[in-house]
């Protein structure tokens, strides 16, 4: 059996192999113990340090938990133990035990691991101050809100208003509601949405689902519309975590717009209404004094009235310029031709060009191209550098002459319609043909909001 | 052979005179002008004629039983309205619909379009 090594060679050892900084003082406070580990901890050598005092390295007179508690564990002769700022400004845990009349000291650094502690502990609470405000939020905001974690929906939460809007009972958990739903029927344009086929199952799938009507029906025959949206929750890799979806009740908004549709409806009746009386008037009135200007007077006005068809049609928004030349011309449509690319038109400039086209076929039916059995016209636009172009070209027809006397059509096409469209309409009487051109800025006629 | 007859429903008088010199411009005789519910039903139902005209808004009530009377009878009849030919529900589609206002050459081709 090998001798045990000398006590010195012994006590070098185990200090150094414990690895943690550890020094001894006497009563007097003077270094005789200080391994390695301690060089390193206080960036001090062992030389420089054995057998000088403790506080000539580290002034007594500042005030430190530290000293306080060294001179506290000297004093009372028994092992402390803790974690404090060091001398050296770090953060150690420490045990302090009497050794001999002095004190063995074994100090650990615990500076790296009190930071990440701090760190996460921030990183937690700002976590929580986020949930905080994001459920603040949740349950403020007029739209329900859900969200799973399976595809599933085994486990589903919402918010305040996701319970209101299905009105879930309040001992109900809502993965039952959603999946086995009582109390309500949810139908898309009248026919019947299962569980599955509804926004957040789909998003759970995997699926976006952009805006979506779906009419909740109550058992007891409440009826409430949702305009709901759903999507995939994802991880950074792709892989699916879960789904969240969102409605808002847009009951109140749509009965409001059926409403207005009522009254646009109802309005445009009596418009028509009207316009059918002044019709009744006016042929009453002139039928047997003046058939001619009865004649013309209901011919605009029947236009006038297939122009607002248009319109009523599409809300009185805009319409198509395509369409309001085929309508004012149907008169005399197969021997029209049409050439330009289509474009949004203003209200006001429909009727305005609709009865101004309206004047010229009536007049080329009955002086002009369309009075003779090949006559023809071509009506062409374009639209360059923000000005709009139309030129209509009678041919085909007998020779033209200039009128002698300008009427109410050419007046109306030349001052009521350039006014209008804030430019310049000319009627040019060539002997082969009539010609009229109107070049406008395309700001004046062209409803930009409706594209095209 | 005797002139066509043509009831006409129509709750506006002056739309509704308008109405009859058109049909009488077209070879028709009147069989009578209604402009009440009650009135275009018992007409309807005993008059002497060969097809109707129909307002379908009366001072606001519906046209359609005056056109259920018209159909028992297996005669034609045809609609006029401003509301836009939306408003005719499924049994009645088939019929023609005029948009008001109309013109003469607008209600020829409608009466023909009836059948007549």
């Amino acid at each position: 059996m090998p001798s045990p090594p000398d006590a010195e060679t012994l006590l070098d050892t185990i200090l150094e192999g414990i690895g943690l900084p550890f020094y001894a003082v006497d009563k007097d406070w003077r270094i005789f113990l200080y391994n390695s580990a301690a060089e390193r901890h206080f960036g001090q050598p062992a030389e420089k340090m054995i057998g000088t005092s403790l506080w000539e390295h580290f002034p007594q007179d500042r005030p430190s938990d530290r000293s306080r508690l060294l001179h506290d564990a000297m004093a009372r002769r028994e092992t402390l133990r803790g974690e404090t700022l060091s001398l050296t400004g770090r953060h150690v845990s420490y045990v302090m035990f009497p050794l001999g009349e002095g004190l063995g000291v074994f100090v650990r650094d615990v500076t790296d691991r009190r930071n990440a502690e701090k760190q996460r502990e921030e990183a937690e609470e700002a976590l929580r101050k986020r949930t905080l405000e994001l459920e603040a939020v949740l349950e403020t905001i007029p739209t329900g809100v859900w969200f799973t974690t399976d595809p599933d929906l085994r486990h589903v939460v919402g918010n305040r208003r996701a319970i209101e809007l299905l009105r879930i009972p309040r001992e109900l958990d809502l993965s039952s509601a959603l999946n086995q739903p009582s109390g309500f029927t949810v139908f898309r344009d009248g026919i019947e949405v299962p569980p599955e086929a509804r926004p957040l199952h789909r998003a759970a799938r995997g699926e976006t689902v952009p805006d979506v009507v779906l009419e909740i029906r109550f058992d007891n025959g409440d009826r409430r519309m949702l305009l709901m949206r759903a999507a995939p929750l994802r991880s950074k890799t792709g892989e699916l975590q879960g789904a969240v979806a969102a409605a808002a009740d847009v009951t109140e908004r749509l009965r409001y717009e059926d409403h207005l549709k009522l009254l646009l409806n109802e309005l445009n009746h009596r418009v028509k209404n009207t316009l059918a009386i002044v019709q009744s008037i006016a042929t009453l009135t002139l039928k047997d004094v003046n058939p001619d200007a009865r004649a013309t007077f209901e011919e605009r006005l029947l236009n006038l009235s297939a122009v607002h068809n248009l319109l009523t049609d599409e809300s009185w928004d805009s319409t198509s310029l395509a369409a309001v030349a085929r309508t004012s011309l149907r008169a005399a449509r197969e021997r029209v031709s049409f050439d330009g690319d289509d474009l949004r038109l203003r209200p006001k400039s429909a009727v305005a060009l609709s009865m101004a086209l309206h004047e010229l076929g009536t007049n080329a039916l009955k002086y002009g191209a369309l009075s003779t059995e090949h006559g023809r016209i071509s009506v062409q636009w374009t639209i360059d550098n923000d000005r709009f172009r139309l030129r209509w070209q009678e041919t085909g027809g007998p020779p033209v002459s200039v009128p002698e006397h300008r009427g109410f059509g050419s007046r109306m096409i030349e001052r009521g319609l350039a006014a209008e469209l804030q430019g310049e309409v000319r009627i040019d009487w060539q002997s082969q043909g009539v010609v009229c051109t109107i070049d406008a800025p395309i700001e004046a006629i062209h409803d930009r909001g409706s594209g095209a | 052979m005797s002139n066509r007859r043509a009831l006409v429903v129509e709750d506006e008088v002056l739309v509704g005179m308008l109405i009859e010199e058109m049909l009488r411009d077209l070879g028709y005789e009147i069989a009578g002008l209604s402009t009440h519910l009650d009135h275009a039903l018992a007409l309807a139902r005993t008059a002497r004629f060969d097809v109707a005209l129909l307002d379908i808004n009366l001072n606001g009530r519906q046209s359609f039983p005056v056109a259920d009377a018209i159909r028992a009878r297996g005669l034609p009849f045809l609609f006029a309205t401003g509301y836009g030919s939306r408003i005719v529900p499924e049994p009645y589609c088939n019929a023609p619909i005029l948009q008001k206002p109309f013109s003469l050459e607008e209600l020829k081709v409608a009466l023909q379009r009836a059948g007549l």
